[in-house]
């Protein structure tokens, strides 16, 4: 288990986000993270990537507890993640924010001019940052994690706002990315690219795991689905 | 002793007044208007002004609401409005109103030089009177009862009206407040209004009581605002009442063994002591940043 | 040659001060450099003023050392200052340095070896212009350098967005405390600098109207590059003495500047020089920070 949590919890004031929730991810695998609008999953990754912190229960990453460590400390531990509403360095220029993301390694701009090569953002290495298109802001922001040579990737919503094709090398990429060692957790909403590219999924609803598995076993579950349409007592 | 009670309650309302206007801003907006003191002084100022036009103490007072008011909702139209339309950080903000804050006081130290002023002779309370064998005056009295009578007219507005109401959802999250169709720049407005006003009342209040209005009375003043809010917790409005007693009362006690002239060193402790032990104070939140 | 040597002597002391107050303006850059806003560097200076000058007067200590025992003193004071605010939000350090600012001058008036509300007067005029200006070269060269190193390309970062510099594994709290006492230093050596000038020094000259002065070189000049908080600093020290009869609405100049630049043109007289990078980012919307 590269990255397990056991009983974390978060509290907003009265609210309780993140209740009590179990994890275990497995090296190498691509694990997706999925639930309706509002059930947790980004307060439950913030915690674990040290943005917040935890009210109760622990996290533990390649056998060491790091639950009470800051982001930049994990991040020299070997975790990178992109944001949900993405944070580049807007006023900075794309190779600059890759060399950037190298931090802990060095930040050498060969090492960064390759990763642009890969992600296909070669031709626009002087742009800045905000000028780039959505989609490619997205592309530049998981360039950046990946500079770090982390061992665990948490992407938050990375195809957010991407045309089908975009996300399609996107779903290539991840799969490539266990065979360079390299774990990666997704909090996704394109069904397309959680089928496609997670080994298994866990679902949140009202900051609770209601389920796990593998993508189709998810699929079927009526917990599941019930979470997303919403029971009718509610209603 | 009883005289050191009531001279503590008396100095704290004023202390509450000046940093509710900080606060006001801050839990609104996030950013520290550096122009409060500013608007402390004018406030005096303008009271002065009337005053020696022959408007009545009262009156004065109200005056200097208003026009401090005013002035600091032109603040905000100059000065922090434009930032906020492009999303600029807080630092902008804080350096904008340092600017304001220099061009104010010394419109004032133009107009009435650097040095105390008095206001006209026969203009203020100077009746003493006794309660249960407690010496009171009239002036001090009348300064507490309107600064409580203010914190209460703020803590209903804040609890019981739609404006309270809509600042409250604007300082817990500016997007959702918009989308509930709050009209925000209203709402900001109103909270300049109310912060330049207070603080101007604030200073009216302490020119009246020292009896000396100067045009560098802000700053001195102003960091003991910055102790209110840090011991009672940035953006808490319980927090700077309760922090401005607290110090207040602090301040009184510590003379019994401090000189004088470090009255204000127990000011400057208090602050640090709380940076260090506990820094978001009695009732203030843990900033946590949306990720 | 005559000429020149005649407009140095007539003009020395405000091309001293453009010296002094660009290292000041520089000292100031720093901590702006990394996003923050500090209002304590005037008070560091004076620290350093006072303790390299009492050192001089009263110890018979050879000047260099003066100025390096001033200015390590106020780098020694900023440091458990900066620890105690960094891990707090910006807006605790503006607080935290106001309030030392003003503590530092209650604390000179307080103790009967700085001459209190006098000053220190007689102190040896050491100073001279080519002190001042080795030392403004020697500081500027090793702050561009440091700026376009992996520290000052963090700083950038931090700048830009301390959540994601941090989750990037920059220590944020580290780099800014490193930015805060080196702008200590810098500001106690001009301190001490400026104590050696102007043969007295008063605690009125190191309060919080000099803290918001050399706020106002270092941003109006700009942050992109060293160049800027120089630049503010000439500025407004030769208008001033040029403008003479305008004497009286100096600060209502400053502050109206200060609020114009800071709305119209953040990026402060860097942009005159810049226009393209500029113009693109405002388009994105990220001249504040950049």
């Amino acid at each position: 288990m590269l990255l397990e949590t056991h009983g974390l919890v978060k509290r907003f004031g009265g609210v309780v986000a993140v209740n009590a929730v179990d994890l275990a991810v497995t090296e190498g695998e691509v694990f997706g993270l999925i639930g309706p609008n509002g059930a947790g999953k980004t307060t439950l990754i913030n915690v674990i990537s040290g943005q917040l912190r935890s009210d109760g229960g622990t996290v533990h990453f390649a056998g060491a507890d790091v639950t009470r460590l800051r982001p930049d400390q994990l991040a020299r531990r070997g975790i990178a993640r992109t944001f949900q509403a993405i944070r580049l360095f807007k006023g900075l220029s794309v190779l600059e924010n890759v060399r950037l993301g190298g931090f802990v390694r060095g930040g050498s701009p060969q090492g960064a001019r390759a990763l642009l090569e890969r992600m296909g953002l070669a031709a626009r290495a002087s742009a800045l940052a905000g000028e780039l298109a959505y989609g490619d802001q997205r592309r530049l922001e998981i360039a950046r994690a990946l500079a770090a040579e982390p061992k665990l990737l948490i992407l938050d919503e990375p195809a957010a706002g991407m045309n089908p094709t975009e996300s399609a090398a996107l779903r290539v990429l991840l799969r490539s990315l266990g065979a360079e060692g390299i774990t990666t957790v997704l909090i996704e909403h394109d069904v397309r690219l959680v089928m496609g590219a997670c080994d298994r999924v866990a679902v949140l609803s009202f900051g609770r795991k209601i389920a796990q598995g593998t993508p189709a076993e998810v699929q079927g579950d009526p917990a599941v689905r019930d979470a997303y349409l919403g029971s009718d007592e509610d209603a | 002793m009883a005289d050191q009670i009531y001279n503590a309650i008396f100095i704290g309302s004023i202390y509450a007044l000046f940093a509710l206007g900080f606060t006001l801003v801050f839990s609104v907006l996030d950013i520290l208007n550096l122009a409060q003191p500013a608007l402390f002084t004018l406030g005096a100022f303008v009271a002065l002004f009337a005053m020696q036009q022959g408007v009545p103490a009262a009156l004065a007072v109200a005056l200097a609401f208003i026009v401090c008011g005013a002035a600091g909702v032109m603040c905000d139209r100059v000065a922090f409005a434009p930032l906020r339309r492009r999303n600029a950080p807080p630092l902008s903000a804080m350096i904008s109103s340092i600017g304001v804050s220099l061009i104010v006081i010394r419109l004032i130290q133009l107009k009435w030089g650097p040095d105390l002023q008095a206001y006209p002779a026969g203009t203020l309370p100077a009746a003493v009177f006794s309660v249960g064998g407690l010496q009171l005056d009239t002036l001090r009295s009348a300064i507490i009862a309107l600064a409580i009578g203010l914190m209460l007219g703020l803590t209903y507005l804040v609890r019981r009206t739609r404006l309270g109401r809509e600042l409250r959802a604007l300082a817990e999250n500016p997007r959702a407040a918009r989308i509930l169709g709050i009209d925000v720049e209203r709402a900001i407005a109103a909270t300049f209004f109310l912060s330049a006003g207070l603080g101007g009342v604030a200073g009216v209040l302490y020119g009246f009581a020292t009896n000396s209005p100067f045009s560098q009375m802000g700053l001195g003043f102003e960091l003991k605002a910055f102790a209110v809010m840090v011991v009672g917790g940035m953006g808490s409005i319980p927090g700077a009442v309760l922090g401005a007693y607290i110090l207040s009362f602090g301040e009184i006690a510590s003379l019994t063994f401090l000189p004088s002239e470090l009255r204000d060193a127990f000011a400057y402790g208090l602050l640090f002591a709380v940076l260090v032990v506990r820094p978001r104070g009695i009732f203030g939140q843990r900033a946590v940043d949306r990720v | 040659m005559d000429d020149l040597a005649a407009f140095l002597a007539a003009y020395q002391t405000t091309i001293g001060f453009i010296g002094l107050n660009a290292m000041l303006a520089l000292s100031v850059w720093l901590t702006l450099y990394t996003g923050q806003l500090t209002l304590g560097n005037a008070a560091f200076a004076g620290i350093a003023a006072y303790c390299s000058a009492l050192l001089t007067m009263k110890a018979g200590f050879p000047f260099p050392l003066a100025l390096a025992c001033g200015a390590v003193l106020a780098a020694a004071v900023s440091v458990p200052l900066g620890a105690t605010v960094f891990r707090l939000r910006g807006v605790y350090l503006a607080i935290a340095t106001l309030a030392f600012g003003e503590i530092v001058r209650v604390a000179i008036l307080a103790i009967p070896i700085t001459g209190r509300g006098q000053g220190l007067v007689g102190i040896p005029p050491k100073t001279e212009l080519w002190h001042i200006f080795v030392s403004l070269v020697v500081i500027a060269v090793v702050l561009e350098r440091l700026r376009r190193s992996t520290v000052g390309r963090a700083w950038a970062a931090i700048r830009e967005d301390e959540i994601a510099a941090a989750s990037q594994g920059i220590p944020v709290r580290r780099y800014q405390l490193v930015a805060f006492v080196l702008g200590a230093l810098v500001a106690g050596w001009a301190g001490g600098l400026a104590a050696h000038f102007d043969f007295a020094i008063q605690p009125d000259e190191f309060g919080f109207a000099r803290a918001v002065q050399i706020l106002v070189f270092a941003v109006v000049g700009g942050i992109p590059n060293v160049l800027g908080p120089i630049a503010g600093a000439l500025l407004f020290t030769a208008l001033p003495a040029i403008l003479q009869p305008l004497q009286e609405y100096r600060d209502i100049f400053q502050g109206a500047i200060l609020v114009l630049v800071i709305v119209f043109l953040p990026r402060g007289l860097a942009t005159l020089v810049e226009l393209r990078r500029t113009a693109r980012l405002r388009t994105i919307g990220a001249e504040d920070v950049a």
